[in-house]
C-alpha cells in the first residue's frame, strides 16, 4: 500500500510548554487511521500542523513521498488535505450547493462574479449522489437536520478532491442510524483510495471503522497499533497511561422513596407527548432514544427552561409548579446541559464565578468566601486548573464538565439531570464523572441521565426509559437491559408498545 | 475536544513583552501622552481655569458613561441615554422654576429616568427585542415628547439653588460639586460591579445569557433593573447638565449615549457583552474629553475637532482589536 502521509518527529512548542514532542504519524492510501488521546494530548495541534495552520518547530511532513515540511493552509488544500470539523462551519442561510462550493464557485463571468448556477448545481448533485444523500442542492442549510449538515462538510472535502480527510469527532451529535450512514460514506471514500484520519473518543467506533490507530499522550507519541490485534483495555492504557480496570465503575445506592414523579407531560411543539415517569432516591435513571426523540425536551421542561403545555410534576410527593429554572432549583432539581459551552458555562468568567453563579445568596459578596467554596470543589472534584480565577474557557472538556457539576453541587440540589454527561470527554475524565454519579446516589440523591452512548446507560443506569418520537416506549431494569432491547424500543415507534411507566 | 480557539495559545503562560504591555495599558498610556503633549504645546492646558472647565464638563457625560458601561457589560446598549438626560433635566428645571424644593426636584428627575429605563428594559425583555433597535426608537420618542411639551423652547428662570447644584466650588478652585457627584457615582458603581450579586449578574448575563438563565438567574428582571439604574444615572447627568447650562434645554445632550458608548469601549468594554469595567470607562471618557479640550485650546476649528474626535474613536477600537487578538 502506498504511504499517503508521513509525519515524522513533529515537535511543537508553545511558550512554556511542549504541545508535541517527537510525534510520528503514517497513514496509507485507502486506510482509516484512528488518532487517539485524551483531551490536550495534542491531536488537534498535530492536525493543525498538517493543515498548515501552525508551523511545526521540528519534524518532517511527506505527502505522497513529496517533502511538504513547509506547510501552509493553501498548500494543504492544494495537496488535498480536507477537514470535517466537529463544530460545523456552515452558512445556515445559504443553500447546500453554495455551502459546499463556498469560495470556489464556478463563474460565468469571473470579473463580474456572475455565478454559473447550472454548473454549480450539477457538480453538487454529483457529490450528493456520492454521499448517498437525498438533500437537494437548493435546500437551505438551516432547515436540514444535523446529520445532513455534517454530510455537507464531508461534501466540501470531496469537492476539493481531498486525498487525506480528517474527521474530528464526527459522531458526537449523531444518532446511531446516522453514524451507520457516516461509516458507509467513510468506507466509500476508503475504497476510492482516500487516506482517512479519524479522531474520536468513542473506542467502539475506532474498533468498528479503523484499520490502524496512533495514540498520543501529553504531546508524546505512544505508539501505532493494528486495531484488529489489540484489545480495548490496551488502547485505554496507552491513552491514559494507567490501567482503568472498569470503564463503568457502577456502585449501587440505597434505592428509597420516589422523589420525582411526572405525569402526562407534553410540550407545545409536540416533541414530547404525554410522558409519565418517576425517579427514586439513590437511583440512576437512564433515558435512551435516538437523537431528537424528545429526551432533552423533557428535562428542559422539568428544569423550567422551556414552557410546559400539559402535565403535572410532583417533587417529594407534592405537586409543584415549575415555570423558571429558579423554581426548579428551589425544588432541588438541576440540569447539566448537553451544550456545556453554550448553555452551561460562561467561558470568559472564572471558575470561581461559574461555580457560585446559581448560589449567590448575599447581595454584597464576600469574595474570600466565594473563592473558598470554589477552592473546596477544585480539590474535591480534582478540577485541573491553574487557579479558581482562571477563565473556564481555558479548561479541557472534562474539567469544564466538573465545573458545571460543582455549580450544582454548590446548591441544595437532590435531583441531578445529566444531558449527555460525557459528550466530548476523554476516558479518564469519564470514569471520574461516573464516580461522582456513584457518590451522588450513595448520598440518597437522584441522577437522571440522558445518553446516546448505550454502553454508558447499560453500565451506569439502574433503570432505563426508552423514548421514540416524543413518547415513552419502554422501561427496562438494569438486569434485563441489552442494546438490542433498547434499540427495539427506540426505533419501533410509540404506538406499538404501551408506555410501561406508572 | 477543546475549542480550537482556546486550545493552544491562551491557556499557556505568556512571556510578558513590551508589545503586550503596551496593548494592555494602551488606554492609560495614551491618556498620559495626551496630557503631556497638550501641556507642552500650550501653557493654557494645565491652567486652573482650563482644569476647572474640564472638570465641569466631564461629569455629565461621565455619569452617563458609567451607566452605559454597566449596560454594555450586561450585553445591551442604550441609544436613548441622551434623550433621557434631556427629558429628566428639563423636567427638573421646570419643577424648580415652579418652586418645588431641591429634594423633590432631584428625586422626580431620577424617577423619570427610572421610568424611561423601565420602558426600555420592559420592551426589550418582554418582546425579546434587540436593544440597539428598541432604544433607537425610544431615543426619538423621548426626545420628541420633551420637544413637543416645551415646544423646543428653553425653560428659563432657573432658581439659584439649581445653578449651584453642580457649580459650587469645593475647596480648591477647579473642583465643583458635580465633580464630586461624578466621583461618588464612579466609586459606588465600581463597588456594585465588583462586589455585589447585582454586578456579577451583569457579567454573567452579558457573557452567556442562556447559561445565566439556566443557573436560575431571573435575567428579565435583572435586565429591567439594569436599565432602570442606567436611566436614573442618565437623569442625574441631565440634572447636572442643565444646572451647568443654567437653563432647561430640551434639545441638549444629543448623541450622549453614543459618545458614552465609545468611551466605554475605549476603556475596554466589549460590544458583545461580559467584558468591561467602570475605571476603564472613566479613563475612556477622560481620553476623549481631554482630546476635545486640548484641540479647543489649540484653537482648532470646532468642525474639525469633531472629525478628529471621531478619528480617535476609530483608532481606539482598532487598538482594542489588537488587544483582543493578542
Amino acid at each position: 500500500m502506498q504511504k499517503r502521509l508521513r509525519m515524522a518527529g513533529i515537535e511543537k512548542r508553545f511558550p512554556g510548554v511542549y504541545a508535541l514532542r517527537g510525534v510520528n504519524l503514517e497513514v496509507n492510501a485507502g486506510e482509516v487511521h484512528g488518532l487517539l488521546g485524551e483531551n490536550g494530548a495534542g491531536k488537534s495541534t498535530l492536525m493543525k500542523i498538517l493543515g498548515g495552520i501552525y508551523p511545526q518547530d521540528k519534524g518532517e511532513i511527506f505527502i505522497n513521498d513529496v517533502d511538504c515540511t513547509v506547510m501552509t493552509p493553501e498548500r494543504a488544500q492544494a495537496l488535498g488535505v480536507g477537514f470535517v470539523h466537529q463544530e460545523l462551519n456552515l452558512a445556515e442561510a445559504l443553500n447546500v450547493a453554495e455551502n459546499i462550493f463556498m469560495g470556489r464557485m464556478p463563474y460565468k463571468n469571473k470579473l463580474l462574479g456572475i455565478i454559473d448556477y447550472q454548473e454549480l448545481y450539477r457538480s453538487t448533485q454529483a457529490i450528493l449522489k456520492k454521499l448517498g444523500s437525498k438533500v437537494k442542492p437548493t435546500d437551505i442549510v438551516g432547515t436540514l437536520p444535523t446529520a445532513q449538515k455534517q454530510l455537507l462538510e464531508i461534501g466540501r472535502a470531496i469537492s476539493l478532491d481531498a486525498k487525506i480527510v480528517i474527521f474530528d469527532e464526527p459522531t458526537t451529535s449523531l444518532g446511531n442510524d446516522d453514524v451507520a450512514a457516516l461509516f458507509k460514506i467513510i468506507n466509500t471514500l476508503k475504497q476510492d483510495g482516500v487516506a482517512i484520519i479519524y479522531i474520536s473518543h468513542r473506542l467502539k467506533e475506532i474498533f468498528e471503522i479503523c484499520d490502524h490507530a496512533t495514540v498520543l499522550r501529553d504531546g508524546q507519541y505512544i505508539g501505532t497499533v493494528d486495531v484488529k490485534s489489540v484489545s480495548q483495555n490496551t488502547l485505554i492504557t496507552m491513552m491514559v497511561g494507567r490501567d482503568i480496570t472498569e470503564l463503568f465503575p457502577k456502585e449501587y445506592g440505597n434505592i428509597g422513596e420516589i422523589i420525582l414523579e411526572i405525569q402526562e407531560l407534553s410540550d407545545y411543539a409536540g416533541r414530547v407527548k404525554s410522558v409519565s415517569f418517576y425517579a427514586k432516591r439513590g437511583e440512576i435513571v437512564g433515558f435512551a432514544g435516538l437523537v431528537g426523540s424528545g429526551r432533552t425536551e423533557i428535562v428542559r421542561m422539568l428544569f423550567g427552561a422551556d414552557p410546559i403545555s400539559q402535565g403535572t410534576i410532583k417533587v417529594r410527593g407534592e405537586k409543584v409548579t415549575i415555570n423558571t429554572p429558579k423554581d426548579a432549583i428551589n425544588q432541588g432539581i438541576c440540569l447539566l446541559t448537553e451544550d456545556r459551552k453554550g448553555q452551561g458555562l460562561s467561558l470568559i468568567m472564572s471558575v470561581a464565578e461559574n461555580i457560585n453563579m446559581p448560589n449567590m445568596q448575599d447581595a454584597i459578596l464576600k469574595h474570600s468566601k466565594l473563592k473558598a467554596i470554589a477552592e473546596k470543589f477544585r480539590v474535591s472534584l480534582r478540577i485541573k486548573t491553574a487557579s479558581v480565577d482562571t477563565a473556564v474557557g481555558n479548561l479541557s472538556g472534562g474539567n469544564q464538565q466538573k465545573v458545571v457539576l460543582a455549580k450544582w453541587l454548590n446548591t441544595a440540589s437532590e435531583v441531578f439531570i445529566f444531558d449527555e454527561p460525557t459528550k466530548g470527554i476523554d476516558v479518564g475524565a469519564k470514569a471520574e464523572i461516573y464516580q461522582i454519579m456513584n457518590q451522588l446516589v450513595k448520598e440518597n440523591k437522584t441522577v437522571i441521565m440522558i445518553s446516546s452512548e448505550l454502553p454508558e446507560l447499560l453500565g451506569m443506569a439502574d433503570r432505563i426509559y426508552v423514548m421514540c418520537e416524543g413518547r415513552l416506549t419502554g422501561e427496562i431494569l438494569k438486569q434485563d437491559a441489552t442494546q438490542g432491547k433498547i434499540m427495539a424500543f427506540a426505533t419501533v415507534g410509540g404506538h406499538h408498545v404501551e408506555p410501561k411507566a406508572q | 475536544m477543546l475549542n480550537p480557539k482556546l486550545n493552544d495559545g491562551s491557556s499557556i503562560a505568556r512571556k510578558i513583552d513590551s508589545k503586550d504591555l503596551f496593548l494592555k495599558y494602551s488606554v492609560y498610556i495614551v491618556l498620559v501622552v495626551l496630557i503631556i503633549a497638550f501641556s507642552l504645546i500650550s501653557p493654557l492646558f494645565l491652567s486652573q481655569a482650563n482644569i476647572g472647565n474640564f472638570f465641569r464638563q466631564v461629569p455629565t457625560v461621565g455619569i452617563a458613561t458609567v451607566g452605559i458601561t454597566m449596560l454594555l457589560v450586561t450585553g445591551r446598549v442604550d441609544l436613548s441615554a441622551g434623550s433621557i438626560a434631556a427629558f429628566a433635566g428639563t423636567a427638573a428645571v421646570f419643577l424648580a422654576v415652579k418652586g418645588f424644593s431641591p429634594p423633590v426636584v432631584i428625586l422626580a428627575a431620577i424617577v423619570i429616568g427610572m421610568f424611561w429605563g423601565f420602558i426600555n428594559g420592559f420592551f426589550i425583555v418582554r418582546f425579546k427585542l434587540d436593544s440597539f433597535i428598541l432604544t433607537l426608537g425610544t431615543d426619538y420618542m423621548i426626545r420628541g415628547i420633551i420637544l413637543f411639551i416645551t415646544n423646543g423652547i428653553y425653560v428659563k428662570g432657573v432658581p439659584d439653588w439649581f445653578y449651584l447644584l453642580s457649580n459650587t466650588k469645593v475647596g480648591v478652585n477647579f473642583i465643583f460639586t458635580n465633580t464630586l457627584v461624578f466621583a461618588a457615582v464612579v466609586i459606588a458603581l465600581t463597588y456594585v460591579m465588583n462586589h455585589t450579586r447585582f454586578g456579577r449578574y451583569c457579567y454573567a448575563v452579558g457573557s452567556n445569557q442562556e447559561a445565566a438563565r439556566l443557573s436560575g438567574i431571573n435575567i428579565q428582571k435583572h435586565i429591567i433593573k439594569v436599565y432602570m439604574l442606567e436611566g436614573s444615572l442618565a437623569a442625574l447627568a441631565g440634572v447636572l447638565l442643565m444646572s451647568n447650562l443654567n437653563v432647561g434645554a430640551p434639545s441638549e445632550a444629543a448623541g450622549v449615549g453614543l459618545f458614552a458608548m465609545a468611551a466605554a469601549i475605549i476603556g475596554g468594554a466589549a460590544f458583545s457583552g461580559g467584558v468591561g469595567n467602570i475605571p476603564g470607562a472613566v479613563v475612556g471618557i477622560f481620553t476623549l474629553e481631554i482630546f476635545r479640550n486640548g484641540l479647543a485650546i489649540l484653537g482648532l476649528n470646532s468642525f474639525i475637532q469633531q472629525a478628529v474626535t471621531g478619528g480617535i474613536i476609530v483608532i481606539a477600537v482598532v487598538v482594542d482589536y489588537y488587544r483582543r487578538n493578542r
